[in-house]
């Protein structure tokens, strides 16, 4: 049971995770590969904010240490992540796009890493910010089986409103003219709209969602350090994205879900021979690598691709669902479209 | 305004004075070694359409880049309505007014017809994510409306059966004429039109000029670059000719049939007049 | 001063490193214009290829030509397997970056299954140090460079000089006029990647040389670096892939004197990043790069 809740609460963070990337890749088309750094990002700052002083003669230097609440230090890490990303989406997107863009981004989150590793005084370097207080730890005062199951819940009410500002989002002005820009950053500016502001802000709005998540990975570990995260973190995300749909909010949800908590449970299964620690990790990583590809090659839009909204009969866009779009094509077809 | 077609002659000259809204100044532009556009003035009058003749290679397409902001030019200036559009970029000058199409009709194949049309609304209504999520309402009554243009702009073009096809579905000419549905949404002042009836059959050829004539009596200023010269005769009122990058002729259709160096540098080449 | 000397020594041997493998993604970038994000992975699998002959051989030489055998194979394998399918169907070209991301993903961890996670010590070549002028150098690092020079002066004549690198030039401008003009363009291409391979993989027995210890990690952590030397020096050309490496493989190591060598990855990628912002054709790069920009 105990496992079962710390799997889902895993996974659904993982998911939170693939759903912020979502917006980058699949509606304004930029391969970002800096993502994970605004988790971290987000973690971090979360944790100096929570945590107490550092007492440097146990050797633990960081920035801030304020000591405030989790409501508190959840609002100042997700602001952060928006104004670096703000900061950087707005120097790199600006002059690059398309694969300048993903090798920018990528050196981007190398740089952070080996500032977070190396400089201590900023997070502690390789030994990293560990402790941190459980969220509301004051007010509720849960036990520790009590809290995982609070945690739980607490993510999977941020997944439930993520996927719904996304649901909406996608179907807006906003979403349809980001995946305009997607599909023709030219023509889209010669009707008046600027690829560079839209691509930013869908910059802007994931790295908020990844640091909104890196939070909630910090209050899921207790702890965060160089070693446990990579620059490769955020290609494992990919392959949630391309899997359940690139673009599409029920397609990632689906995608992340399956392949991000399925195959590394379904990998625990494989024997692993003695005295090997990185069989199975590798194993899981070559198997995701291999999804990633066979998907590509066989099915590059993803198991449920992005929809389209419909004209329902009151006026407004509305989803239809693939039978009801078949059947209404074929009444239209009977009906003649010849007529009109 | 009058849409008299006999005085359409002194309008194709030089003079920013009423009516003119787009004015183009010894434009030139370079390419490495290689000159595109030299000398190049033209203006363009609202309720006018005015055609952009010249043989391939004569820098007609970078008229319409340079004029859209999609490149600089190195030398001259561009004025909408008496003022400098120079370093503004393609989508500052088109929520001015002015927008153009390219060769290709360049849809949005991964969004539905419906859509495609709705951006164009969207670009002129501004951002309205937050108000989406909001539920605002007039934000709401404005996309209503939005949508309520677009259904009654895809139906003018014949479009509407494929009102929730994704673009990518369309055929040739439909994709043409949902790219004429986007300029109608967008109701622009100042239109570039490059090629718009290149591999295009007569049928659709004649509904398109029609549309392009439309334009141009609600009040636009239109630039037709075209190779059709059957088209460019019955849809324009005066017409500028390249050849080499720089402007050779101008004048109405009927005088340029009588210009010796019009006829040596373009039409001379085979063009039936 | 001595710390400077010594400096630019070891900055000439890592430039010769990089040299070799950016000119390898130099003749990628030249005939499939994508940059090949497993480019560190196949520096590698050279790596690990070399520490393999060298159980049995115990021979410098042959290690450096089983790194070059098994370089060219990966290279390949990555062409047709993680470019081709891609590049053939005139997809976003974003879907070929990431399948040569996941490429990585997989060539990484099936070295760690193989290899496991720890460091697998390395041969040196033993030798005294020699002064040229007022630079240090040891043995080893004599040969890298000579090995490197040879190599790319090689390479080089070839393209300028003979049918194929003259055909591989007119693949690599105009693809479909070559194609048209009756030169088997498809074939070129995987020979192109075959030989970016040899290349890379004696990059990566370099790297192996100079570091002294293999991990699965030991060419992805280089990517970006060979990234840096390319774009400085404009990709897409030999010379430029010297320049870059120069620029970059000294600034690291000089970095390294008088900064940290903790930070030494970052000068190359903050020469990296500034590059593409300010001028993306590289500082080399001609009126042929700008097109690279196209999504």
């Amino acid at each position: 049971m105990t496992y079962a809740i710390s799997v889902l609460t895993l996974g659904g963070i993982t998911v939170i995770l693939a759903m912020g990337l979502n917006v980058q890749y699949g509606w304004a088309g930029d391969l970002n590969l800096s993502y994970y750094a605004y988790v971290a990002l987000g973690a971090y700052v979360c944790g100096v904010m929570m945590l107490p002083p550092p007492n440097a003669s146990e050797g633990n230097f960081y920035v801030l240490g304020l000591h405030q609440s989790f409501f508190v230090g959840t609002i100042v890490a997700v602001a952060v992540c928006a104004v670096v990303g703000l900061v950087v989406g707005s120097i790199a997107l600006r002059r690059v796009t398309g694969d300048y863009f993903a090798i920018v981004t990528l050196s981007v989150t190398l740089i952070f890493y080996t500032f977070s590793d190396q400089y201590a005084p900023l997070f502690n370097g390789p030994q990293g910010i560990y402790g941190v207080p459980h969220a509301f730890g004051g007010v509720l005062r849960f036990s520790y089986s009590g809290y995982n199951l609070f945690l739980l819940g607490l993510v999977a009410a941020v997944l439930v409103v993520v996927v719904f500002l996304f649901e909406v989002l996608y179907r807006s002005a906003f979403g349809r003219t980001l995946r305009a820009v997607r599909d023709d950053p030219i023509s889209v500016s010669a009707f008046g709209i600027s690829p560079y502001r839209r691509k930013l802000a869908a910059y802007v709005l994931g790295s908020a969602v990844g640091g909104l998540g890196g939070v909630l990975l910090l209050q899921y570990v207790s702890a965060f350090s160089p070693a446990g995260w990579s620059p490769l973190e955020t290609f494992l995300l990919f392959s949630g994205i391309i899997v359940g749909g690139v673009g599409s909010v029920w397609g990632v949800l689906f995608g992340a879900s399956v392949v991000l908590i399925g195959v590394p449970q379904a990998v625990l299964f494989i024997p692993a021979p003695a005295g090997a620690a990185t069989f199975l990790p590798a194993l899981q990583n070559c198997i995701i690598g291999l999804i990633i590809l066979v998907f590509l090659y066989l099915r590059p839009r993803g198991l449920f691709p992005e929809r389209s909204p419909v004209l329902g009969f009151d006026g407004a866009l509305k989803w239809q669902s693939r039978p009801v779009r078949f059947v209404v094509g074929r009444v239209r077809t009977l009906l003649g479209e010849g007529a009109a | 305004m009058t849409s008299s077609q006999g005085g359409a002659a002194a309008d194709a000259g030089l003079d920013a004075g009423d009516g003119c809204v787009l004015e183009a100044q010894q434009l030139k532009k370079r390419f490495g070694g290689l000159v595109a556009v030299q000398d190049c003035s033209l203006s363009l009058r609202s309720h006018r359409v005015t055609g952009l003749i010249g043989p391939n290679g004569a820098g007609k397409s970078t008229v319409l880049d340079l004029l859209s902001g999609v490149e600089r030019q190195d030398d001259g200036h561009v004025l909408l309505r008496g003022e400098s559009i120079d370093r503004m970029s393609t989508h500052a000058r088109a929520r001015r007014g002015l927008i153009r199409t390219f060769q290709d009709p360049r849809v949005w194949p991964y969004l539905t017809t419906l859509e495609n049309v709705l951006v164009v609304g969207d670009a002129k209504s501004g951002y309205s994510g937050w108000a989406a999520i909001l539920r605002h309402r007039r934000a709401t009554a404005r996309q209503a409306a939005n949508i309520q243009r677009a259904v009654d702009v895809l139906s003018a073009v014949e479009l509407e059966h494929m009102r929730d096809r994704r673009a990518r579905e369309l055929s040739g000419g439909q994709a043409r004429l949902l790219a004429f549905a986007r300029l109608a949404m967008a109701n622009p002042e100042v239109v570039l039109l490059d090629e718009p009836l290149a591999g295009v059959n007569p049928i659709l050829a004649d509904r398109l000029l029609e549309l392009i004539r439309g334009m141009a009596e609600r009040g636009a200023a239109v630039l037709l670059v075209e190779h059709n010269m059957e088209a460019i005769e019955r849809v324009c009122d005066s017409v500028f000719v390249m050849s080499e990058g720089r402007v050779i002729g101008t004048g109405t259709w009927e005088e340029l049939r009588q210009s010796e160096a019009v006829v040596e540098a373009y039409l001379g080449t085979g063009a039936r007049v | 001063m001595t710390a400077f000397f010594n400096a630019v020594g070891f900055g000439v041997v890592t430039a010769a490193l990089l040299a070799l493998a950016t000119t390898g993604l130099s003749l990628q970038y030249g005939v499939s214009r994508l940059p090949n994000f497993a480019q560190g992975d196949i520096m590698t699998v050279g790596a690990y290829a070399a520490y393999a002959a060298n159980g049995p051989f115990h021979s410098i030489a042959i290690d450096g030509i089983a790194a070059a055998l098994a370089g060219a194979a990966m290279a390949w394998l990555v062409y047709m397997a993680l470019i081709r399918p891609f590049a053939s169907r005139g997809t976003n070209r974003l879907t070929a970056v990431v399948s040569t991301l996941a490429g990585s993903l997989i060539i990484q961890d099936v070295l760690l299954i193989i290899f496991g996670g720890n460091a697998t010590a390395f041969p040196t070549i033993q030798g005294a140090t020699e002064h040229i002028g007022p630079f240090l150098f040891t043995t080893e690092q004599l040969v890298i460079i000579g090995v490197a020079l040879v190599v790319i002066a090689g390479l080089h004549a070839t393209l300028k000089f003979t049918f194929i690198g003259k055909a591989v030039r007119a693949v690599a401008d105009h693809r479909d006029l070559s194609r048209v003009s009756g030169l088997p363009a498809g074939m070129l291409t995987q020979l192109t990647w075959a030989v970016s391979g040899v290349l890379t993989g004696i990059a990566g027995f370099v790297l192996g040389l100079t570091a002294g210890a293999l991990v699965p990690t030991l060419g992805f952590d280089y990517l970006l670096i060979i990234f840096a030397a390319a774009v400085v020096g404009g990709i897409g050309n030999v010379g430029g892939a010297l320049f870059g490496a120069l620029i970059v493989g000294l600034g690291m190591t000089v970095a390294a004197v008088y900064i940290s060598s903790d930070y030494k990855e970052v000068v190359a990628l903050i020469l990296l990043i500034a590059t593409i912002l300010i001028r993306p054709t590289g500082l080399f790069g001609g009126r042929s790069s700008a097109r690279r920009f196209a999504v």
